[in-house]
């Protein structure tokens, strides 16, 4: 009962507050509102933080509420959904906080926090949802609901950028719609654990279904070839958007992929028709065409959607491998990835603030007016690249282990190059910044306010715990791939 | 207690380079004196734990950090290491007083000075292949800023080269402990040298990718070119430390891997003497063929490095009868350190008054700074070899090793040749010293200035005053070391003799001198032939260069390829999706216009209808009425749908669909109870 209660008021709660935000909230007023937008997203990382001992202990959250919707809503929580609602809920909490200084003085404030809110329900719920139909209610609120948020300055150029991502989105959702309806037109079920019986008594569905359950959320998660969408949306987008959809949004075309191979189909079966080894192919290719296309890249913002790219390619091949250990990497890489993405993001708005450009040959000693930002970046790219012992390091690790477990050394070697390619296009960034004989070398600090600052600086703070100890993250990831490999 | 030693050493340095910084912004004083008194409790907690580490392995394991257990441990083989690291970090903190403290940015240079120290100690303390990768990173990352303290742009450059071949070098050694943890599923160097012998051929890639790996760092042949570059543009304090030091972190890394891991393995053995060799030579070589100062000295580090290589692969091939070996590789460890950390100190003091390198442009300072010569001539003795200096003692051991090899295989006609390429090496190394010295010291004084007396920077001579009495030191009494640290490292690490045995080798006998005296000979007919030629000033041309005729236009071409082919794929997806989008836009276009023109055939229509018949007129007429709200109302609704993407309020529109497409679902699903309960 305290369980259910809990998982309800983290999906609940922001769609209540979401329309008083939006008839209620003015550029001048608004300390009790902004406390009253963060209430929800605090609730629900609080809520999060006490399913933690619950979940650890392998108990499982499962329940549905029928009175609503055909065939009901449907909550199933289990390692891998928490480890999705912790860093979607910890993300948003402080991307929220931090627009409170980015945004402030912009236009049209109300509706940019109460969709904002709305999101955060898709988003979690995706994580949180145990049906398909659920799945697929809270996949479209995830997808379509941040339109609203990249279009939020609504220049003509945003908009067409913008466009591209609906367009995708609306197909996404399309093909999703379809091979929800066939599912059950075949199966005459939609509950994942009643799917995953079927899967292990040896009912396959056929494979239209597995290509077009692939196609709606590879546009969402940016694998190629339905990652152009990404670098053009990035740069228009306010910079908390980038910071979440990179974080989250984009992982959750991920975690439908991850349900789709290990609650829908028998991973064993993947492997044997040969699906794995295709998907293993994409990855491939998504990791290098996003490092290949950051090389020469010159925007803050489009090098990070075009990384961003690439290490969804890194979680994709962690999945298709289908073994314990890249599994591990694969859904650690979720934590990690969201953290030092997430804040990569967060000091491209705080720099785009203070300097009004995000070219990043203009930032020569930007590290002796911005310290803390820069060196939470350079952490955060330090990660990326997977130097230890920052998280990056951990996933990047089973990946790599995974990948000599499949006697795949391609695949470790693609990774390594890639690490390699993120350092080339991430480095000099820092040394512009700190090392350049150009600026004169005093001290004139210029920082973000401290409501930007805190931001950035704890979730670098997570990038460095995740990576030195054996955070209950890393235990919840071991378990959840223990458990989807059965 | 381990580990309070272990957190004294590696991680006080660390954590106190915050605090040095922030008491550089304060003080220069205070930040000094705490600079020095980290290094002093380095160095004496080191000096501490001897008695113990010479009795047993010290060792200490962390479980649950870093995703799988890690261990520091130390035993003496670490333990000259470590030694040779305090030490020299105190002389080159002394020496930096008056170097770097003068200067501007010398907070940022003792802060990183320190990450450096604590990460360089972690990696000979490290018990396993990971941390060993760890603070080798680390290593790279806080020796960066040292490198490129000047800030110049040929510093910048030579930077840039050195972080990437760190990083790229410690790539590769990542996928060798990949294989390595995935054969083993232990990263521990006590376990891996249990298991390494069942593995067949797949020993050797992993041998491979991780001597490579550690060999960027060691400066090996052909993954050297880095070194020249980093160790001339750093200032001379940094310099002394990358060529003396950080280098044999590298080191260290072959010798973990060779000698503790694989201990004996003929074709290994076999391979690393041949690259040693080939290191120990082009090093020798491209160092006479210089003219930047630091460049001699750089490949001359080269060079070194190569000793200590064939050091290695002799003991590695000869396994537990590689006695004689795996003590010459010890002490020219620690020899090559202190009079490499003393000749590049030397030339700091001559860079400091001139700002010049170019030994075209320098002349006559042995007059200007006597003592400074005095140490430098020392220094130069030390790494000849000449008898009554270091380098003697551990080059006899090294060549008595490989005589050795030779008479325990004589049908292999490379080890003969080793051994002959060694006595030249030594006589090369000789020679090019012998130019330098004589560019530099001797000769009338150029260029001239004023320069700042010898007196006026005591605390320079005094680290320069340090290393010629421990080069002296050790060159008059070899046998302190030997019976001292190396039986007891040769008891620890299993290689059983006699007790006797080292006290009986004769490092000053006949046989000895004679060959060191044929090496000097040799060193002396080239420098007479350089004079004679006038091929002083000789320089190797650029496109002999192994960086500028393969590595850059390999890079080159492989990112050009990278990136482009990528670039293409992208581009013509993103076209593609963009012919589909217009082809949509102009399909709804075309629809809006047949629906107008449709709309205008109506109106017509209804007109004449209208005159026909007066009757039906009023009726007619509210019928076009309708029809014409109807058709305006589709035809607004289709611009409208066309022109959304102009519509800011769209997310309503939007929340409208998903709610009609909820509601058509919910019909279409009239049971919604089909499924059981859970």
């Amino acid at each position: 009962m305290q369980t259910i209660f809990l998982s309800t008021s983290i999906i609940v709660l922001p769609l209540i507050i979401a329309p008083i935000v939006y008839f209620s909230y003015q550029k001048k007023s608004s300390f009790l509102l902004k406390i009253l937008i963060l209430c929800p997203l605090a609730i629900a990382f609080l809520n999060v933080l006490i399913l933690f001992p619950i979940i650890l202990r392998h108990k499982l959250v499962a329940f549905r509420f029928d009175f609503i919707f055909p065939h009901g809503i449907s909550i199933y929580i289990n390692e891998l959904s928490l480890i999705m609602g912790f860093i979607t809920t910890t993300l948003w909490l402080l991307v929220t906080f931090y627009s409170f200084d980015y945004m402030a003085g912009k236009n049209n404030l109300n509706r940019y926090y109460s969709f904002l809110l709305v999101s955060f329900t898709g988003c979690v719920g995706v994580a949180f949802a145990g049906n398909l139909l659920t799945q697929f209610l809270f996949f479209e609120i995830a997808s379509l609901v941040p339109y609203i948020l990249i279009i939020h300055d609504g220049k003509p150029h945003t908009i067409t950028a913008a466009n591209k991502y609906l367009y995708m989105c609306l197909m996404a959702s399309l093909a999703l719609f379809f091979s929800v309806v066939y599912t059950y037109f075949l199966t005459d079920t939609l509950e994942f654990a009643e799917l995953k019986n079927l899967a292990k008594q040896g009912i396959v569905l056929p494979t239209s279904i597995f290509v077009s359950f692939i196609l709606g959320y590879a546009t969402k998660a940016g694998l190629f070839p339905l990652h152009i969408w990404l670098p053009d949306a990035y740069p228009v987008a306010p910079s908390p958007f980038g910071s979440l959809s990179s974080g989250i949004m984009i992982k959750v075309g991920i975690f439908g992929i991850f349900k789709l191979f290990f609650e829908i189909y028998d991973f064993n079966l993947i492997n044997q028709l040969g699906w794995g080894t295709v998907l293993q192919v994409i990855a491939g290719i998504t990791i290098l065409l996003g490092s290949a296309m950051a090389l020469n890249e010159k925007n803050l913002k489009k090098l990070l959607a075009y990384s961003s790219i690439s290490q969804m390619g890194y979680i994709l091949l962690g999945t298709s491998l289908l073994n314990n250990r890249a599994l591990l990497g694969a859904v650690f890489h979720l934590f990690s990835h969201s953290f030092a993405k997430g804040t990569l993001f967060l000091c491209a708005g705080a720099i785009k603030q203070k300097t009004g450009n995000l070219n990043i040959d203009n930032m020569k000693g930007l590290g002796y007016k911005m310290p803390i930002t820069m060196a939470c970046f350079t952490i955060s790219a330090l990660s990326m690249i997977g130097i230890p012992p920052l998280s990056g390091f951990v996933s990047k690790w089973y990946l790599g282990l995974g990948c000599l477990d499949a006697s795949m050394p391609l695949y470790l070697i693609i990774l390594l190059v890639s690490s390699l390619m993120n350092a080339i296009y991430f480095l000099p960034i820092t040394i512009n910044a700190f090392f350049t004989s150009e600026t004169q070398k005093k001290f004139t600090i210029n920082e973000v306010p401290f409501k930007m600052l805190f931001s950035i600086v704890s979730l670098t703070f997570g990038t460095i715990l995740g990576g030195v100890f054996r955070t209950p993250i890393l235990i919840l990831a071991k378990t959840a791939a223990k458990k989807l490999l059965i | 207690m381990f580990l309070l030693a272990v957190a004294l050493i590696v991680f006080l340095p660390i954590v106190a380079s915050m605090p040095i910084y922030v008491a550089g912004i304060i003080s220069k004083r205070i930040k000094y004196l705490t600079v020095l008194t980290v290094t002093i409790i380095n160095f004496v907690t080191v000096i501490s734990l001897f008695p113990k580490v010479k009795n047993h392995t010290l060792s200490y394991t962390l479980h649950n950090l870093l995703g799988i257990d890690i261990s520091f441990k130390l035993n003496l083989v670490a333990f000259i290491f470590v030694f040779i690291t305090s030490l020299a970090w105190i002389i080159v903190i002394i020496y930096s007083k008056d170097y770097v403290s003068r200067r501007p940015k010398s907070k940022r240079f003792y802060a990183f000075l320190m990450i450096t120290l604590g990460a360089t100690q972690g990696v000979f303390l490290s018990g396993d292949l990971l941390l060993l990768f760890l603070f080798f990173e680390l290593m790279s990352f806080a020796s960066y800023p040292l490198v490129i303290h000047d800030e110049n742009p040929g510093a910048l450059k030579a930077g840039k080269l050195y972080l990437y071949m760190a990083i790229g070098g410690g790539l590769i050694l990542l996928l060798g402990i990949f294989m390595t943890y995935h054969q083993f599923e232990t990263l521990s160097i006590e376990a891996l040298s249990h298991h390494i012998h069942s593995l067949d051929n797949k020993k050797y890639i992993i041998a491979s990718l991780l001597i490579s790996g550690f060999g960027v760092k060691a400066g090996m042949i052909p993954l050297h070119i880095w070194l020249p570059e980093a160790h001339s543009a750093a200032p001379s304090p940094a310099s002394a430390l990358l060529s003396g030091i950080l280098i044999k972190g590298g080191a260290f890394g072959i010798l973990v891997t060779t000698l503790s891991i694989f201990r004996h393995d003929e074709l290994l053995g076999m391979a690393v003497l041949v690259i040693g060799t080939i290191t120990m030579l082009s090093g020798g070589l491209s160092a006479i063929f210089q003219v930047n100062i630091k460049r001699i000295l750089a490949y001359s580090s080269i060079s070194q490095m190569g000793y200590i290589l064939i050091g290695i692969g002799t003991a590695l091939y000869m396994g537990k009868h590689g006695v004689v070996a795996y003590t010459g590789v010890v002490y020219h460890i620690l020899n090559h350190a202190f009079f490499k950390v003393g000749l590049f100190l030397g030339i700091g003091s001559i860079y400091f008054r001139t700002h010049e390198l170019d030994i075209r442009k320098l002349g006559g300072f042995g007059k200007l700074l006597p003592l400074t010569f005095f140490v430098f001539i020392i220094a130069v003795a030390g790494i000849s070899g000449i008898p009554g200096f270091n380098g003697y003692v551990s080059k006899t051991l090294l060549h008595e090793a490989l005589e050795e090899l030779v008479h325990h295989r004589p049908n292999e006609y490379m080890f003969n040749m080793a051994e002959k390429i060694f006595v030249f090496s030594s006589g090369i190394t000789f020679c090019y010293l012998l130019k330098l010295l004589k560019e530099v010291f001797l000769g009338p004084l150029k260029p001239k200035k004023d320069y700042i007396p010898e007196k006026a920077l005591p605390y320079m001579l005094v680290a320069l005053g340090i290393i010629s009495i421990i080069i002296t030191g050790i060159g008059l009494f070899p046998n302190f070391f030997l019976i001292t640290y190396a039986r007891p490292l040769l008891f620890q690490i299993g290689l059983m003799v006699e007790v006797s045995f080292l006290t009986s080798l004769k490092v000053f006998s006949i046989h000895t001198i004679k060959s060191t005296i044929k090496s000097l000979i040799i060193g002396l007919a080239l420098f007479a032939f350089i004079i004679r030629f006038r091929l002083m000033y000789l320089e190797l041309p650029q496109w002999l260069c192994l960086k500028n005729i393969i590595y850059i236009p390999m890079v080159k071409l492989f990112l050009y390829v990278f990136y482009h082919s990528f670039g293409f794929l992208h581009w013509i997806i993103d076209r593609s999706f963009h012919f589909v989008h217009e082809i949509f836009l102009e399909l709804t276009h075309k629809a809006s216009e047949f629906n107008e023109s449709y709309m205008s055939i109506d109106d017509k229509v209804s007109t004449a209808k209208l005159r026909t018949s007066e009757s039906l007129k009023q009726m007619e007429e509210k019928i076009s009425e309708l029809s014409r709200k109807i058709g305006k109302k589709l035809n607004s609704y289709i611009t409208e749908t066309s022109l959304m993407v102009k519509n800011l309020n769209i997310g309503i529109i939007i929340l409208a669909l998903i709610i009609i497409m909820v509601i058509l679902l919910s019909i279409y699903y009239n049971n919604p109870m089909k499924i059981q309960q859970e």
